[in-house]
């Protein structure tokens, strides 16, 4: 377990993260894939580095059970925009960090292939990484970040830079490694996030505002919505009805409303616009989602 | 230590792609070599610029082997200088500017042990270069003048590299607070120039000056003895140079990835 | 006093060997910074610090 206690970072008069309280869980049989997602700015980059431990955070903890002595040791990061030595191939710059990370030289020597192998840049491992496109650049990028088995893999915006075909790449990558490690990683896209991961982390400005597993938070979020169109007034009092949870008014006589997720629901609804005389043209039913409920945050 | 010697290793590999382990040695050879060579051909380069009417009888006092060394290190503290900076400037700066600066610091890598051995390693590159070029004027020196005593040789060249080391940690110290290779090149010369200038007019308020070592040079080439002063002036520069280090290490270290 | 030709030819050798690994880099790089024939130009004209001047600020990578 990696415990963030109250984790927050100040940049001059500027607070990045704030209140941020999280447990990852590292156990080898609970292994989970976390998607960080949240608009630009709301400090996902922030919160990836405290956990690098490239940059210190302002109050707050970062602690763990089963990490002893330089957390670095343990964690395998690629940052959003990765930028490696362009004279170096491949293979060197493996060498490189794998012995800055305390492997030895033979077992390098077979871990190398295997990482290039893993990421499918076996046959370019002698090219100079300057001359890599963007998708190579990446998956090395992923290579150098677990040469070392480390126990937590943190990426950060592992495919916002990519193309099409290169974000399949990595995604397929990323869905193999999720066997292997934790994996922490941020994305401003909710797609991304619901095709991989277990949990969500939802931040906006500094904080988290939500969080869960997918199943979890879909059905959390999955509530019955219903489209009102009238051609007369549909006066204030629907604000009041017990069952409903939220009144969007579109127009005068067009709203959306939220209603709890009980079947005898809809059917009150009805009955209370008829008591009302409401000359319904348009009744539509359907549900909201987890897409809508992370527009509203980024809006 | 360990981390020291791999980082360490890295720059060698870089200086040998990027050719600096062909350039930085030429130039500094030619630099001084010129020296002697020039000095001793001095009479045959006037009488073929001509323009001298005929019978004039050049006349120019051959200088001793001393001399012609001492002028050697002269441009060496000059042209010189401004080569130590430019070798030194992106060591640091360029890491941080591309950005893979963060693929060594999130390996268990301390800020001492990443400046460490990038200082050593342009610390090595530099003194090679400088001592094979002064090695090899020495060696002209000594063919085409009169003879400057292996010991007097050895010497100047130890004490010149403490100056030297000077120049590259105030260099990699700039390139750690700055992020601009324009701004930390114009800095480091001008403080460096700044100093042996303002060296050269009050000599005996500046007796602890790193620029006070070229004096000591002078000395030991031409009159066989230091200036009485050389105790103070190595123990002050090499805590200058510890002190440079250390600020830049934790310059370093306050600003954030 | 002739030229004796063992003194001056080491600086000779030496400038070689500057403005061939120079010119060997520069036909290696795929991008220099400004046009390739204007650092050609240099390396070959301005003997000693043309390479130098390439070398220091010609490469965009190496």
């Amino acid at each position: 377990m990696l415990k963030l206690h109250d984790l927050s970072k100040v940049f001059g008069s500027q607070t990045a993260v704030k209140n941020f309280n999280y447990n990852i869980n590292l156990d080898a049989h609970e292994k989970s894939c976390i998607a960080l997602l949240g608009p630009n700015g709301a400090g996902k980059t922030t919160t990836l580095k405290m956990l690098t431990g490239l940059i210190k955070p302002t109050s707050g903890t970062i602690v763990s059970d089963q990490m002893n002595g330089d957390l670095r040791n343990y964690i395998g990061y690629l940052p959003q925009y990765p930028s490696y030595y362009d004279w170096m191939s491949a293979n060197e710059f493996l060498f490189y960090v794998g012995e800055l990370s305390g492997l030895n030289k033979n077992i390098l020597k077979t871990r190398i292939s295997e990482v290039l192998h893993s990421v499918g840049l076996k046959d370019v491992g002698r090219k100079r990484i300057g001359n890599y496109s963007g998708g190579m650049k990446q998956r090395l990028g992923i290579a150098q970040a677990i040469i070392h088995k480390p126990k937590l893999l943190i990426l950060d915006e592992p495919v916002s830079a990519l193309d099409p075909i290169g974000r399949r790449e990595v995604m397929d990558l990323l869905n193999k490694l999720k066997k292997e490690t934790t994996i922490i990683y941020s994305t401003h896209v909710l797609h991304d996030a619901e095709e991989i991961s277990d949990e969500i982390l939802i931040m906006n400005k500094g904080e988290i505002i939500e969080t869960g597993s997918l199943k979890s938070l879909k059905l959390k979020y999955q509530k019955p919505i219903i489209y009102i169109q009238s051609d007369n007034k549909i006066g204030n009092w629907i604000n009041e009805l017990s069952y409903i949870k939220e009144v969007k008014r579109e127009s005068d006589n067009s709203v959306t409303i939220t209603i709890e997720d009980e079947p005898e629901s809809r059917t009150r609804l009805l009955e209370d616009l008829i008591r009302n005389n409401i000359e319904i043209s348009k009744f539509v039913v359907g549900e909201s989602t987890l897409e809508e409920m992370f527009f509203k945050v980024v809006q | 230590m360990r981390g020291i010697w791999i980082i360490y290793k890295k720059e060698m590999l870089e200086f040998t792609r990027s050719s600096k382990w062909i350039w930085l040695p030429i130039v500094f050879t030619l630099i001084g070599i010129m020296q002697p060579i020039t000095s001793y051909y001095m009479p045959q380069i006037l009488d073929a610029a001509g323009n001298m009417p005929e019978g004039t009888i050049i006349k120019i006092p051959t200088p001793s082997g001393a001399e012609v060394l001492l002028k050697t290190l002269s441009q060496y503290s000059t042209i010189g200088i401004l080569l130590i900076v430019i070798s030194a400037m992106g060591s640091i700066s360029n890491e941080k500017n591309t950005g893979s600066i963060t693929s060594t610091m999130v390996r268990p890598v301390s800020y001492f042990t990443f400046f460490i051995s990038k200082w050593f390693a342009q610390v090595t590159i530099i003194s090679a270069s400088i001592g094979i070029g002064y090695g090899l004027t020495w060696y002209y020196t000594n063919l085409l003048f009169s003879d400057v005593s292996f010991k007097n040789f050895i010497e100047s060249c130890v004490i010149y590299f403490i100056y030297v080391l000077f120049i590259i940690s105030v260099t990699m110290c700039f390139g750690s607070v700055f992020r601009k290779n324009g701004a930390i090149v114009g800095s480091s010369f001008l403080l460096i120039t700044a100093l042996a200038i303002v060296n050269g007019i009050f000599e005996k308020q500046m007796k602890w000056s790193p620029s006070n070592l070229m004096n000591q040079v002078g000395s030991i080439l031409m009159d066989n003895k230091y200036l009485d002063t050389l105790a103070l002036n190595l123990t002050s520069s090499l805590l200058m140079i510890f002190g440079i280090i250390f600020v830049s290490i934790f310059t370093l270290q306050k600003q954030e990835l | 006093m002739a030229i004796d030709w063992n003194i001056i030819a080491p600086i000779l050798v030496l400038q070689l060997i500057l403005v061939v690994s120079a010119l060997y880099s520069l036909f290696k790089q795929e991008e220099t910074s400004g046009p390739k024939w204007v650092w050609l130009l240099i390396i070959l004209l301005i003997s000693t610090i043309g390479p130098i001047i390439y070398f220091i600020f010609g490469r965009k990578k190496y």
